[in-house]
């Protein structure tokens, strides 16, 4: 398929579904169809890149609204999305592009709560982060959780929103913070014990 | 320290894996025999659970929809600087594609010189006899020397382009940044011309080859940031 041809089967780009739960299989199927995508932001098609933002926006998006705080987040989406349309072009495909794109977002994330001297209103606003109706067992501990994820340390938070949040395996937590499946599963084991220390869940160890 | 306790230690760092369901069969078997008579254990998993099911709950989040316009006007504004760039940048990047041949041409020219060094060195194991390479050891030779040549003429021909360019931008310079600049060109220069001396003596010589290829490149890289940072305001 030609990149034109491929960019033009999109139809609208509103059509274009938004990023799904990575699992392994549909990585390994989207890495040949992602690589039309790719080749067609090289070029500069405005089209194929307004495509690629809307398969990413809301994982990007509610990547650094959780991680970094909803008061930036819009700021440090847009500079994400920059750097994914000027990495591209060296972009080799060495990870699947869902794996670089939470790299790169994950990574901006920890860079702003890193360059913010200490915890602002920013993360203060995450306890205003919109809980939706929905088949929540317990939609008061959800709202709970938004909020205090604002008091776990960065490093726990990123892990527990890719694990429990976006549903991301260790294995991809590792690629996308550089890190050992070990580190990961270690991170994830004390950011849950401080999470449930946050909730008052906290029982003896 | 009890046995029980030995195995609530144990247990007790599997149940984050339990409550994600990664834990393999017999282990989970375990952990839930554990379960039944450790309330500690029991409620963790329960709270760990709860935790999990809230948090693959919480709502996507959507960004406003003006989002896309300002990322829109942010590559107008990365174009327009690229559309700004001086005559430099955009011969630089012309060039670019011609250098990855180069190092590519270079790279397998070496190996051949250095396969067929080794096949006359080494004798050849039975699964490289049988693949019975149809030319000559000495046609491989000379066309591996020959590779190497045409690419060491394509990095003198490079350097060549880039010290023109030099010399164009180098009045603009300051005399200090002049002096400096010609002092270490005339230190490259030097390295450049003992390679090449001693490729000349030792031809076909890979380590030598690859030596007079990595001098090349060093004063590829300085000559293009002396003329690249004097193009810039």
């Amino acid at each position: 398929m030609t990149t034109s041809a491929a960019v033009a089967s999109l139809g609208t780009v509103s059509a274009v579904p938004d990023a799904v739960p990575m699992k392994s299989e549909r990585v390994r199927e989207g890495r040949e169809n992602d690589a039309w995508l790719i080749d067609a932001c090289r070029q500069g098609d405005r089209r194929a890149m307004e495509a690629l933002y809307h398969r990413f926006k809301r994982r990007v998006f509610g990547m650094v609204a959780r991680i970094a705080g909803p008061q930036d987040a819009e700021e440090v989406a847009q500079e994400v999305f920059m750097r994914i349309y000027r990495g591209l072009l060296k972009f080799r495909g060495e990870s699947a592009l869902d794996t670089w794109v939470y790299r790169l977002t994950v990574n901006a994330a920890l860079s702003h709560v890193q360059r913010r001297p200490a915890r602002t209103e920013g993360e203060e606003a995450l306890a205003q982060l919109p809980t939706k109706e929905g088949p929540a067992r317990d939609p008061r501990l959800a709202a709970r959780l938004e909020t205090a994820l604002a008091d776990l340390p960065a490093g726990y938070r990123a892990v527990l929103v890719l694990h429990d949040v976006e549903g991301l395996s260790h294995e991809e937590i590792a690629d996308i913070l550089g890190c050992r499946i070990g580190t990961s599963k270690s991170q994830l084991h004390k950011a849950r014990s401080k999470m449930r220390g946050l909730l008052g869940m906290e029982g003896p160890e | 320290m009890s046995k029980a306790m030995d195995a609530h230690r144990d247990v007790s760092k599997l149940l984050d894996e339990y409550v994600d369901g990664t834990l393999d069969d017999l282990r989970a078997r375990a952990v839930r025999g554990h379960l039944r008579g450790c309330a500690d254990c029991s409620a963790r998993v329960e709270a760990t659970t709860r935790l999990v099911e809230a948090a693959g709950e919480l709502p996507d989040l959507d960004p406003s929809s003006g989002l896309w316009t300002k990322i829109a006007a942010g590559l107008d504004e990365d174009e327009a600087r690229l559309a700004a760039h001086g005559r430099v940048w955009w011969w630089w990047q012309g060039l670019g594609r011609r250098f990855a041949f180069v190092g590519g041409a270079l790279a397998v020219a070496g190996m051949a010189v250095w396969l067929v060094a080794l096949r006359g060195r080494v004798p050849l194991g039975p699964s490289l006899q049988a693949m019975k390479i149809p030319a000559s050891p000495q046609a491989l030779y000379e066309d591996a020397v020959h590779e190497v040549a045409r690419a060491q003429a394509d990095y003198q021909s490079a350097v060549g382009d880039l010290r023109s360019i030099a010399v164009g931008e180098r009045v603009h310079w300051k005399p200090e940044i002049q002096k400096a600049f010609d002092e270490n060109l005339a230190a490259i220069d030097a390295a450049v011309a003992r390679q090449s001396d001693l490729a000349r003596k030792n031809p076909g010589d890979v380590a030598v080859a690859d030596a007079l290829a990595d001098s090349y490149r060093k004063e590829i890289d300085f000559l293009q940031e002396a003329v690249v940072r004097g193009d810039l305001p």
